[in-house]
């Protein structure tokens, strides 16, 4: 080898060894945040859709929602319902992700006689009437949205797309839809039509999904803490649950016993004081107005005992 | 030109070729840094929920991360104008994430091709849900906007807050970790 070819490959060398570690210090830049937090769901957050695009993606599964299950737009409902979850959401820990999702927690009640609560990334929360129609106190729907907030939270409905290839082919129809945006001739309205039919697939995955057994004992177990922390009855949950479990009324996917197992044992470690009688008289007014909204002749619980 | 004058030169394009590549790559890496990653993130004089606030910091807003605390994170804004104070760790992202969010060419996603990168940068923004939307009139988007109408802050259920979140506490006798006991 020539001196002049020595030189060169030195060179070559080098660049190649610094760009490596160069490479190495981009990774660990973008990590930056999660290592300067020791939190490892930061750490990983770059593989996942980002809080905004999140939210996004929530938007339209919302939209998807309302189209077959209307969103109940009475001001005493949407109120209260709302009042009840954002005032829970305030409770989570800082350290479990307390500023929540791109623009906050919503919480809507939609029009469907199945007793159902969902939620989608980005903070959208959704009880039916069917499912307050079943409610016996606040408590009981606080724990309804405590766990569905505790979904959104730990990313559940993220992690459970387990085909990696449906989530890029997500991804891909949405930039497709945008390098298309305003596009007026024939063929690319076409295109649009096309990708946002797959799209409409990917919501539908979604929404037709059960959250896994290990995400949904997750979610109880986070309900019934945060529900002690904003001053709720755990026990009231717990009692829900066992109705449910014991075949009290149907669910579009019903908890089996090893949820209310954990709830009982998260529950004993808890301390909380039992108010309940405090919010029967609201939960009461509540309850009116979905079934007026309803028409399903939703009743009132039965007197404070 | 000389044997010796070879090896001159060479050492100098190594060196200008290694100097070009530290400048890039320290750029970026800069690219990659922490952003606020809410749409508005409250900022804290203290790491408690009902602290005073200190300020608001928007999306995409480039900061320093100066300490953690249980899930806390101590920041001060990279330029002016200046915000110092504490934020919960989720409101934070990388620069990275932020980049892919609002399509920039700065994003440098591992788990994705570089195809699949500049496809995540245009997706899902206000942009594609304006076509999405013109291709499917049924989607109830206006129910969507009505529902996140709705917001009440956490200093909104204080009794000096907003109504009817500033009595729903004591309504409800809900004796809370953040709003503190009530008889």
């Amino acid at each position: 080898m020539s001196k002049s070819n020595m030189s060169k490959n030195l060179a070559l060398v080098s660049v190649l060894l610094l760009a490596l570690s160069a490479c190495a210090t981009i990774k660990k830049a973008v990590h930056k945040v999660g290592e300067a937090t020791g939190d490892k769901d930061l750490q990983k957050a770059e593989s996942k859709l980002s809080p905004s695009q999140q939210y996004y993606f929530g938007r339209t599964l919302a939209a998807n929602f309302f189209s077959t299950s209307p969103y109940v737009s009475d001001k005493a409902v949407s109120e209260y319902v709302n009042l009840v979850g954002q005032y829970l959401a305030h409770h989570v820990d800082a350290g479990k992700g307390g500023a929540g999702p791109f623009k906050g927690f919503h919480f809507a009640v939609i029009k469907n006689p199945t007793p159902m609560a969902m939620s989608a990334p980005g903070g959208f929360v959704f009880v039916s009437t069917g499912m307050i129609e079943q409610l016996q106190s606040e408590d009981q729907l606080a724990g309804v949205l405590a766990h569905e907030i505790g979904h959104v939270m730990h990313e559940h409905g993220l992690d459970e797309i387990e085909n990696e290839a449906i989530r890029k082919g997500i991804v891909k129809a949405g930039a497709k839809l945008a390098e298309l945006a305003g596009a007026d001739d024939a063929e690319d309205v076409g295109k649009v039509e096309a990708f946002s039919k797959v799209v409409d697939s990917g919501v539908g995955l979604f929404a037709s999904q059960p959250h896994s057994r290990k995400h949904e004992i997750a979610s109880d177990k986070f309900s019934v803490r945060l529900l002690a922390r904003a001053g709720y009855n755990p026990a009231e949950y717990a009692e829900l649950m066992a109705t449910v479990t014991s075949g009290g009324f149907a669910t579009k996917h019903p908890p089996g016993e090893d949820r209310l197992e954990a709830v009982n044992q998260t529950m004993v470690k808890l301390k909380y004081k039992d108010t309940r009688a405090a919010r029967k008289t609201r939960f009461a007014a509540f309850k009116s107005a979905v079934a007026r909204v309803a028409g399903t002749g939703v009743r009132a619980p039965a007197a404070a005992n | 030109m000389t044997a010796n004058n070879n090896i001159v030169w060479l050492a100098l394009k190594s060196i200008a070729t290694v100097a070009a590549v530290i400048t890039f790559f320290a750029i970026a890496a800069h690219a990659n840094g922490p952003v606020i990653g809410l749409e508005r993130a409250k900022v804290w004089a203290k790491p408690q929920v009902l602290a005073k606030t200190v300020g608001e910091v928007k999306y995409g807003t480039k900061i320093k991360v100066l300490e953690t605390k249980n899930g806390w994170v101590r920041i001060e804004t990279a330029s002016a104008p200046k915000v110092s104070g504490w934020v919960m760790k989720n409101a934070i992202e990388s620069r990275a994430e932020f980049a892919k969010a609002i399509g920039s060419g700065e994003a440098l996603d591992s788990s994705y091709g570089s195809q699949d990168v500049a496809a995540a940068g245009k997706g899902w923004d206000p942009n594609v849900e304006k076509s999405h939307r013109q291709g499917n009139p049924k989607l109830d988007y206006a129910s969507v906007d009505a529902m996140e109408a709705i917001n009440y802050g956490p200093d909104d259920f204080t009794p000096a807050g907003r109504a009817p979140a500033s009595a729903f506490q004591k309504t409800g006798k809900l004796s809370s970790k953040i709003y503190g006991a009530v008889k």
